[in-house]
């Protein structure tokens, strides 16, 4: 079976700094897996690189065995790839429910002629019924007409969440989705990653809580300057003396 | 989307406008109504890119200009009926903004500054140094006016004046009917962080070149107007200064408020007029309000008006 | 076409670069205030401007020209640094696309008070050498031109030293490549970008002292001036300091060049054709190097 995701030597330098060295990763569809590492280890620029956001110095990315290392950014959505992002980017003038519009237009065709000449208000009723299920599911349906600038930090990531839900993804990108959330809401954000995982969308996600990637993902990428120092279970990632060694050991409060 | 008034109120607003002809004392104050009118659909158009996009445009004036001249060039020296003269004047400034905007907003940073800055100086050569087409500095004379046989002459200030509402009301209710749509939540979220945009699968260069030709052919019509009621066009009307002071209305008027355009057009209009023979103190006074209101009220006169609607209904409450 | 015979064409090329000269120390104004803040500052050809008209009052007032000039470099100074201290320092939300902005308005406003007080007449005043021309290989350059580029050259290399050899130059570039980075190790941003303002002031007041002489000036030119510095600074690539040199250099000896080789009536235009196809064949200018898209 072809893996949905898959890295093979991604390498970026910014200057003269390399920021992401010879990584690789096979994401097979369905699965939940987390990349990890200490500050300045390089996640956030593979995960850029993954999103589009950032080319590549070298290497292949591949989504379903097609290579995407030259389809931009949003282009990369219409192929199934939906992120949040770590700190948060919802837009805080439109309302909650049009947040989450944003995402569903992902999949529309259109452009600005055809919203000109109308029809776009036709389908209203039946986009409306997808935005409030895609909010219950995270619990923000009652504030569906809120100004989604009013929303308290932690209910921002869970309206990111069900913005990217919107697109209906194949690839769930996860960029620190409970970062500086306190512990109550770190395990909520956690057993909803779960639940979209065990519904059938592939997530990767970044993450610093060493706690919430051991109780959640399946497999495990462990990177520290750059490098890939160690990938597997768990149960594997936790055991390995390099891990330790490199995260473990300075920065366990994490 | 939040902010953006029900279309009767705009119908209810462009229904007292067309009392200004007939309140008004003589043909002069109905001429400014023109001018404001003008304004209101130039101002329209580049605070769609400006004020909902984030970009700035530096040659507005130059797409007004091209429009007028398109329109008057044609009926001046090859004597077409000023009517057929409107799809010419969209059709060279939207032609512009697609050869200026399709390389300059597919990329980031200062390019479409640059890039519009650069055409506005180029056309400004153009609009003076192509004497056969354009008069040159001394100006395109003899451009005729709207209707000319109509039982009476319709260039009269009243004929002139509904020409002119009409085009202000269509670029409002044009830009409204965009705003309300998916297309206005992406120019939200482009404006916010075209990243983000991006990353939800905008494709942001497309949305914005495409709000960029609109604000164009918007301002081509708008010169189309302005040339048929002045029966005059000249370079120093297009001209970079005009330009700025269009962006700077836009930020008066509120940057990215639906109802900006009117009491920015309006302040762009009635300055030289209130000022008279201290015309000289125009710039001074548009540099400085531009700074005031950027400072002390960046949401302009616009979100004035709705922060003193909202004191009045909680008062009354 | 007239016939390319070499005096003329040196005589051009040194035209070219004398106004390329100019264009640059106005283009490092660009390049400065862009490092520290992101935002185009809209205002760098009115300080250019306010720096010939200051001083030509000045001589017009019987004062020694180099003491009205001297004022005027301080008197520009001062205006960059209160537009920064009145006007961008006090921005609620200072997005580069809002600086650029209250520059545009600092722009028309100093433009406009020039205009009311110093007149709407053209001005000038001699150069310390007068009107002399040197004779090179049988082009006729103004002596003028000399001091320009001198000026021009001189300024570069002061920046240079101070940057490369002080610590405030030092904390300056620190600021503007990581501002972050930079306030966690103790630079005071805020003061580094107000002294940004300040040497961009001083970098078009140097421009506009010594162009004065050549050419006489008035309120209105300042815009003009502005646009080919920055020209020159997206030309050399934004935000290096030397590229904008280089590229008002290059922009200078372009126009000149198709002032005389085309058509002096479209040398404007072509000036700035030449600029756009440039730009959007190469981005990131001349000298810029590709970088990254910023995330």
């Amino acid at each position: 079976m072809t893996a949905l995701l898959e890295l093979r030597g991604v390498c970026k330098r910014f200057g003269g700094v390399q920021a992401v060295a010879d990584i690789a990763l096979s994401v097979p569809p369905g699965q939940l897996a987390a990349v990890i590492g200490p500050n300045g280890a390089g996640k956030t620029t593979l995960f850029n690189i993954i999103a589009g956001a950032v080319a590549p110095s070298a290497g292949e990315v591949r989504l379903d065995g097609a290579d995407i290392a030259r389809v931009p950014m949003h282009g990369r959505v219409k192929l199934g790839l939906a992120r949040t992002f770590q700190n948060l980017r919802i837009v805080p003038d439109l309302s909650v429910a049009e947040n989450v519009l944003l995402g569903l237009d992902a999949h529309r065709p259109g452009g600005v002629l055809r919203d000109l000449l109308g029809g776009a208000t036709r389908r209203a009723a039946e986009e409306r019924r997808q935005v409030l299920a895609l909010l219950d599911r995270v619990g923000l349906a009652a504030r569906a007409d809120d100004p989604a600038g009013g929303l308290a930090y932690g209910e921002g990531k869970l309206l990111e969440l069900a913005r990217a839900l919107a697109s209906a993804p194949r690839l769930l990108l996860l960029d620190e989705p409970a970062a500086g959330l306190p512990h109550a809401e770190a395990g909520r954000m956690a057993s909803l990653i779960r639940g979209i995982a065990r519904d059938g969308t592939t997530v990767l996600l970044v993450e610093h809580n060493m706690r919430l990637v051991m109780s959640i993902a399946q497999h495990i990428l462990v990177m520290s300057g750059g490098r890939q120092i160690a990938a597997g279970t768990p149960d594997q990632v936790s055991r390995d003396p390099a891990v330790i060694e490199a995260y473990l050991g300075r920065d366990d409060d994490a | 989307m939040s902010g953006l008034p029900h279309p009767a109120w705009l119908g209810l607003v462009f229904v007292a406008l067309l009392a200004w002809p007939f309140l008004s004392p003589n043909d002069y104050v109905t001429l400014l109504g023109v001018g404001f009118l003008v304004n209101v659909g130039l101002v329209v158009g580049l605070n769609l890119v400006a004020g909902y996009c984030g970009q700035v445009s530096l040659c507005h004036a130059t797409f007004f200009g091209l429009g007028a001249y398109a329109s008057g060039v044609l009926a001046a020296r090859y004597g077409w009926d000023p009517m057929a003269g409107l799809p010419a004047a969209v059709a060279l400034a939207s032609l512009g903004a697609v050869i200026i905007g399709i390389p300059a907003l597919r990329l980031h940073g200062h390019y479409l500054a640059m890039a519009t800055l650069g055409f506005s100086a180029i056309m400004t050569v153009m609009f003076n140094e192509l004497v056969s087409l354009t008069g040159g500095p001394n100006g395109l004379l003899g451009v005729p006016g709207f209707v000319r046989d109509f039982g009476h002459p319709v260039d009269m200030p009243l004929g002139q004046y509904l020409v002119a509402w009409c085009y202000a009301g269509l670029c409002m209710l044009i830009a409204l009917r965009l705003l309300a749509s998916r297309t206005g939540r992406t120019m939200r979220a482009i404006t916010f962080s075209e990243l983000a945009a991006g990353g939800l699968g905008v494709d942001t260069a497309r949305v914005k070149i495409a709000i960029f030709v609109l604000a164009a052919a918007m301002a081509g019509a708008g010169g189309w107007v302005y040339v048929h009621v002045n029966q005059f066009a000249s370079p120093e009307t297009f001209g970079f200064l005009r330009s700025v002071l269009l962006l700077t209305a836009v930020a008066i008027g509120g940057w990215g408020r639906f109802w900006g355009p009117l009491p920015g057009a309006l302040v762009l209009t009635m300055t030289p007029e209130v000022l008279g023979r201290f015309h000289d103190f125009e710039m001074l006074i548009f540099g400085g309000a531009l700074v005031l209101v950027l400072l002390a009220y960046p949401g302009g006169l616009a979100a004035l008006g709705a922060a003193l609607r909202g004191r009045l209904r909680r008062a009354r409450a | 076409m007239p016939p390319m015979d070499a005096a003329a064409l040196l005589q051009v090329l040194f035209g070219g670069l004398g106004t390329g000269a100019i264009y640059g120390l106005v283009g490092l104004g660009f390049s400065l205030i862009y490092r520290a803040t992101g935002a185009v500052n809209f205002a760098q050809g009115e300080w250019v401007m306010l720096a010939g008209m200051a001083t030509a009052a000045g001589h017009m007032a019987g004062f020694a020209t180099g003491l009205a000039g001297a004022a005027s470099l301080l008197l520009v100074v001062a205006v960059g640094v209160a537009s920064y201290l009145l006007a961008v320092q006090r921005l609620r939300d200072a997005s580069p696309l809002l600086i650029t902005m209250v520059s545009i308005g600092i722009a028309i406003f100093t433009k406009g008070a020039i205009m009311v007080t110093l007149g709407k007449n053209p001005t000038g005043y001699p150069g310390p050498l007068g009107d002399a021309v040197l004779r090179i290989a049988g082009a006729a350059i103004p002596a003028q031109s000399l001091i320009v580029l001198a000026a021009c050259a001189g300024f570069i290399f002061a920046l240079q030293v101070f940057f490369a050899r002080s610590r405030t130059g030092l904390a300056l570039r620190a600021a503007a490549a990581d501002r972050d980075a930079a306030a966690l190790v103790g630079v005071p941003v805020q003061r580094m970008v107000m002294l940004s303002f300040g040497l961009a002031a001083a970098a078009g007041a140097v421009a506009g002292l010594v162009i004065t002489p050549l050419t006489l000036i008035d309120y209105n030119q300042g815009t003009m001036l502005g646009f080919k510095g920055f020209s020159a600074a997206m030309l050399g690539g934004m935000g290096h300091p030397l590229g904008a040199v280089a590229g008002g250099l290059l922009l200078g000896t372009l126009e000149g060049l198709a002032g005389y080789a085309i058509s002096s009536r479209f040398k404007e235009a072509v000036a700035f054709l030449l600029l756009l196809a440039v730009l959007f064949l190469r981005p990131s200018g001349l000298f810029g190097k590709r970088k990254a898209e910023r995330v």
